[in-house]
């Protein structure tokens, strides 16, 4: 359903992926590891088309889309949660989501039904909800738009443990649900792996390795190689 | 279901604020209705100011809601005078039809010009909409046989509203049909902020880049905002030129464009109610400075808008509900 040829891109002059290969099929799941800077949030951004892109090609279903813009890509079904979340703040909770809808299987109840959290804070604005709850609520954004392949950047970031927990929860239900192609950008390895069977790990824009998540995390020496002393203590979560 | 047994158990959030604001709106809305018998010499001022307000509301849309900041809006204001008052003085001086054609002449010059200009933003759109603003007065300027160049358009006249009402000189006519007319448009701003269309012009004035990511054709969006802000604009221009039966080539100006931001940003943009705290707080310190200093009114009012900005971002309605947050907190 998705599958990237030989893309680079990056910002402006700068160049930060190059040559990057990868496909996936329809509901299927994806981890992108990488040290920091690596270019992860690059390449999600580079899928949703808020980059430059150089040389390479895009496909998504039967269509190119490296060209189209990115809320054509959006409407085709590419859901995006950003790093930075992005809640609007001066939108309630129920406006946050309501602004994204379109028809499909999910709907505000649903959304609701994976987050109660939300639930109980519809009425609130963007800002008066907690750090959770806002990453809850631009996650069931992208939801609303009812997509077929769903872009998670970092989405445990700064959170604690007991939402984390939470969130995680919510990730096994969206698995379940077949149809839905996920991409988890995750600085913690071993919640990476245990969530897709299928990893990317980056470097330097680069892929420098793409398999079985199982194969990475028996081999140690590979993992501290390629994801360096940082990636070693994340993977202790 | 868990949504609809928590939904259940909550309470509406700030209900009760926001039916004393709303109980206040009624209030106002009745009040005003009083001017003309309760204060009848101030009738053709509070005229002034009612259509003033329609135009800084037009603005809102804008400025406030859709995070367009421009400082060519009387060129919207001005193409409606003019529109309404050519045609009553070569066709039809029927007021609806004139008012109409001053929107429609509006908003497609809305159109036009925001297709263009809408492809930039920020400071690049501040430019141009300074230049379309420019052109559009020197153009004016120069057709003289048509707009009456620097002397306006003089002795416009209107037919009675509805083939009733006659624009009389105590000025009660032309007060009450601008105030049905703000009236109507207020109505309408505010339905259509809340909608999800509205929603999403906030949206875009807050992360453009998200709205794209999660479908929204931003360009078309922000055009029809501007159009829609355009058309009550030049409904504005068009009450103007009925109720002063008058047209001034400073109804394009640079000035009025800046003296409707200025009062916009003083009742405080994007909370809908903004322009109607600004106008009559602009107009009076206007006539009072006016008044104690012909020459040189213009110091004062720099200064109290510096100190406004300065000191008090989000304008009056903005100092009022920080206040009243901060009461409500030292009360609880």
């Amino acid at each position: 359903m998705l599958r990237l040829e030989g893309v680079t891109a990056g910002y402006g002059h700068t160049v930060i992926l190059e040559g990057v290969d990868l496909s996936l099929p329809p509901g299927g799941l994806l981890a992108v590891l990488g040290r920091n800077g690596v270019g992860k949030s690059t390449l999600m951004k580079t899928i949703v088309g808020q980059t430059r892109l150089r040389q390479g090609e895009i496909r998504f279903g039967s269509e190119a889309v490296s060209g189209l813009p990115s809320y054509r890509r959006s409407r085709m079904g590419i859901g995006y949660v950003p790093q930075t979340r992005d809640v609007f703040p001066s939108l309630t909770v129920e406006e946050n989501l309501r602004i994204a809808a379109r028809p499909g299987k999910w709907t505000i109840e649903r959304v609701f039904e994976l987050f109660p959290n939300l639930a109980a804070r519809r009425g609130n604005k963007g800002t008066e909800i907690s750090g959770g709850e806002q990453q809850m609520l631009s996650i069931g954004r992208a939801l609303m738009g009812n997509p077929s392949l769903l872009l998670l950047d970092e989405p445990m970031e700064g959170l604690a443990p007991v939402i984390v927990e939470q969130l995680l929860e919510s990730f096994r239900m969206l698995r379940q649900d077949g149809d839905l192609a996920i991409i988890l950008v995750e600085q913690y390895v071993n919640l990476a792996l245990d969530f897709s069977p299928t990893t990317i790990v980056l470097d330097r824009g680069r892929v420098v390795f793409s398999g079985e998540s199982e194969r990475l995390r028996r081999d140690q020496s590979l993992m501290a190689d390629l994801l360096g002393a940082g990636g070693q203590s994340k993977a202790k979560h | 279901m868990t949504d609809r047994s928590t939904a259940a158990i909550l309470p509406m959030p700030q209900a009760g604020i926001s039916g004393t604001r709303k109980a206040l709106s009624m209030s106002l809305w009745v009040a005003a209705l009083a001017i003309p018998t309760l204060a009848p010499g101030y009738t053709p001022l509070a005229n002034q100011i009612v259509v003033m307000i329609l135009f800084a509301l037009s603005l809102d849309l804008l400025v406030g809601f859709t995070g367009i900041v421009t400082l060519g809006h009387a060129a919207l204001f001005g193409t409606g005078a003019y529109t309404a008052g050519i045609m009553a003085l070569r066709w039809t001086n029927d007021p609806l039809i004139t008012a109409l054609s001053g929107m429609a002449a509006a908003a497609l010059v809305g159109l036009l010009t925001g297709s263009c200009m809408l492809r930039t933003k920020g400071l690049a759109f501040l430019v141009l909409s300074l230049a379309a603003a420019f052109m559009l007065h020197e153009l004016a300027n120069m057709a003289t046989s048509v707009t009456g160049g620097d002397d306006g358009l003089q002795g416009v006249s209107f037919s009675p509203l509805l083939g009733v009402f006659e624009f009389d000189f105590r000025g009660h006519t032309a007060f009450y049909y601008s105030l049905a007319c703000l009236f109507a448009a207020f109505l309408l701003v505010r339905r259509v902020v809340n909608s999800p269309f509205g929603w999403s012009l906030r949206g875009i004035r807050e992360n453009d880049a998200r709205m794209r990511a999660i479908g929204c054709p931003i360009y078309t969006r922000r055009l029809a905002a501007y159009v829609m802000s355009s058309a009550l604009a030049g409904l504005a221009g068009a009450l103007q030129a009925q109720t002063t039966q008058f047209v001034a080539l400073n109804s394009l100006s640079l000035e009025l464009s800046g003296d409707v931001l200025i009062m916009l940003i003083l009742g405080g943009s994007g909370r809908l109610y903004g322009a109607f705290v600004g106008v009559p707080l602009f107009m009076f310190a206007q006539d009072l400075l006016a008044k104690e200093d012909p020459a040189n009114w213009y110091l004062g009012q720099g200064l109290i808008l510096m100190v406004m900005t300065l000191f008090v971002p989000g304008g009056v309605l903005g100092l009022v509900e920080r206040l009243r947050r901060s009461l409500g907190r030292g009360g609880r």
